[in-house]
């Protein structure tokens, strides 16, 4: 019989059912809070209105009553599918536009030589970790002087590679990437724009799709930015159209509980679907950098 | 011809391998002079098309961060009104000295950081530690669940707090019922609605840490804890003695982000509260405090200078952080 000394004595340490049966409560109930809100909106949004005002409430939903009658009096009291299309856009543009960036700055500071690279290089991490708020002031003062206010430019346009953090991210994936391709590639007569279009960005295909999740769940998301630059109702962001619809004072009108839920959800469903799909690209992809510095 | 190339292209570092092929310091040139012979000599070396692929980067960073940071000091001495500008010098730094909602805003927004990071932090150390031990798919599982809620936005989980929290027809409310206690209007009293924001906050945030937590704890050596196990160290003290200082970096990481997160505090107060219940609001945060006074009161000027101190009392509490954690590095 061959015994290891750790697996002797960590068979001796072994902690009692109750405890792991504890441990299993805990863990068990944060994960049911965390997604308490999650659940309950997309219940309430499926319940008629008369439901939801009953005391007291039923956690569970009403099978029988569950109905789609909130979104569609939600579509007709405001343009939803003109805000999801911005959201839209946004959000793939800026995703599209910060992956391509965002890979090719990562690919020269990773792979490439030439005078000033670290230098830039620290010059970008130091400023990484300005706060984002304090520079909407002058942004918003910025995009109203070149009249891109209420338009797409003013959504598109600033930051549009993604920022330092996209390039960091694709530089440190970039590392990996073995050197010798390139070199072949050149003795080949690539171009080095061709050596990065057809040799490293098909490598480096597993980082850009963290790049790019994070990016479009980043863009859907953004709140403070659009609300700012935008004023008409068909510029908003859903995000920023959905703020409104709890404050009357902006729309006009009382909005029910239902319908407000109906919003939120539609919002929300996408990026949940999302997070389902690519859910180890997020589990994995976040610490990229960070825990390795 | 194509080996001159070659040398375009970097295997190792940037200065390492030139060195040796650099031509002795000549006695007749100064320093300067030296210098700039040596960065001609870089220059001419380098890969031009590098400059090309970072230019996109470059531009955006200057015209949108650096030109900003200088626009946004300059704004912050100027009296800032549609079209024309002009200088005010320290006028709306002497105002936000003296403004009682400036400083409500700074306390409420010092409070909010100081609950909220912590406590994320450490809850996610417990919770990390309770699903490290499980197998790969349950971790998986539990990890998710946490994760959810940060990737759907703050302003649809605010107005669904908004509705659980809601005095007549809340859910917890109901459930405060069940255990007897007495309803509660938690975003409409003052006591009460600084703590059910920061409630909400620390629900929706605790995943990511989970996340960044447990992969530190997979790079731990396993090693350790089978020393510290001979030592005859129990649960208790591994955690402790093993884990935690090993985890050092990831918890320095995690607190700096989250505290410059934090003290921007914003969408949740625009959409939950608007800074109120009461005047000086009770849930006013120097975010909101900013955004009213350039969009409601339209005084971009006093909002530039707020923004500086905002950033100000950033950076002091980022310093302090890494003070804090680099003086106890000894192990």
């Amino acid at each position: 019989m061959t015994t290891y000394p750790s697996k002797q004595f960590g068979t001796r340490l072994k902690p009692s059912n109750l405890l792991t049966l504890f441990a299993y409560a805990i863990i068990t109930l944060w994960a049911l809070l965390a997604l308490f809100p999650i659940y309950w909106m997309i219940k309430n949004s499926l319940e008629p209105n008369q439901l939801l005002s009953v005391w007291p409430p039923r956690i569970l939903p009403r099978w029988d009553a569950l109905t789609l009658h909130n979104y569609q009096a939600l579509w007709e009291r405001f343009p939803i599918p003109r805000w999801f299309f911005n959201s839209m856009m946004v959000g793939v543009a800026r995703t599209i536009s910060a992956v391509f960036f965002g890979s090719l700055a990562g690919y020269a500071f990773a792979k490439l030589r030439f005078y000033g690279r670290e230098t830039i290089f620290w010059i970008l991490m130091a400023v990484l970790m300005i706060p984002s708020f304090i520079l909407i002031i002058p942004q918003y003062q910025i995009i109203r002087s070149f009249g891109w206010y209420d338009t797409f430019w003013a959504l598109l346009i600033p930051n549009f590679t993604g920022g330092v953090w996209a390039m960091f991210l694709m530089r440190q994936f970039m590392h990996a990437l073995p050197s010798e391709l390139i070199e072949s590639a050149r003795i080949d007569g690539a171009g080095e724009f061709t050596i990065f279009w057809r040799v490293i960005a098909p490598l480096a295909k597993p980082g850009m799709a963290v790049l790019a999740i994070f990016q479009f769940i980043g863009n859907w998301n953004n709140f403070i930015w659009p609300l700012v630059v935008t004023s008409s109702k068909e510029m908003r962001t859903l995000p920023v159209g959905l703020s409104l619809l709890t404050s009357p004072k902006d729309t006009g009108q009382v909005v029910p509980v239902g319908e407000i839920m109906a919003g939120a959800a539609f919002a929300a469903i996408p990026m949940i679907i999302i997070f389902l799909f690519f859910q180890r690209y997020f589990l994995r992809g976040i610490t990229v950098g960070a825990v390795k510095g | 011809m194509t080996y001159g190339k070659l040398t375009n292209y970097d295997t190792t570092s940037m200065h390492g391998s030139n060195r040796a092929v650099a031509r002795p310091p000549d006695p007749r040139e100064n320093r300067l002079k030296a210098h700039f012979r040596k960065a001609r000599r870089e220059i001419a070396r380098s890969n031009k098309w590098a400059y090309v692929f970072i230019a996109p980067l470059l531009i955006d960073f200057i015209v949108f961060t650096v030109y900003m940071i200088g626009r946004v000091l300059a704004m912050s001495f100027q009296d800032v009104n549609y079209g024309t500008s002009t200088w005010v010098g320290l006028k709306h730094y002497d105002f936000i000295l003296h403004d009682a909602q400036f400083w409500n805003a700074m306390q409420n927004t010092l409070v909010y950081t100081l609950a909220t990071v912590p406590l994320g932090i450490l809850l996610a150390l417990a919770l990390s530690e309770l699903i490290y031990r499980r197998s790969t798919r349950i971790q998986v599982f539990y990890k998710s669940a946490y994760y959810l809620p940060s990737v759907v936005s703050t302003v649809v989980l605010s107005i669904v707090w908004m509705w659980i929290y809601q005095p007549f027809n809340g859910i917890l409310n109901y459930f405060g019922e069940l255990l007897g206690a007495a309803p509660v209007n938690w975003l409409g009293n003052p006591s009460y609605a600084l703590g059910a924001i920061i409630v909400m906050s620390v629900l929706g945030g605790v995943g990511v840490s989970v996340v960044f937590i447990t992969a530190a704890m997979g790079g731990i050596p396993h090693t350790l804890y089978d020393a510290a196990r001979i030592d005859g160290a129990g649960e208790w003290v591994r955690f402790w003695r093993v884990t935690v200082p090993l985890l050092r970096p990831t918890l320095l990481y995690l607190s700096v982000v989250g505290f410059i997160g934090n003290f921007q505090v914003f969408e949740q107060i625009y959409v939950m509260t608007q800074g109120g219940p009461g005047y000086p609001g009770a849930t006013e945060t120097v975010g909101y405090l900013i955004y009213s006074a350039a969009f409601t009161s339209m005084n971009l000027g006093r909002a530039a200078a707020e923004s500086v101190v905002l950033f100000l009392a950033i950076l002091i509490f980022s310093v302090l952080q890494f003070r804090m954690f680099a003086s106890e590095t000894e192990f």
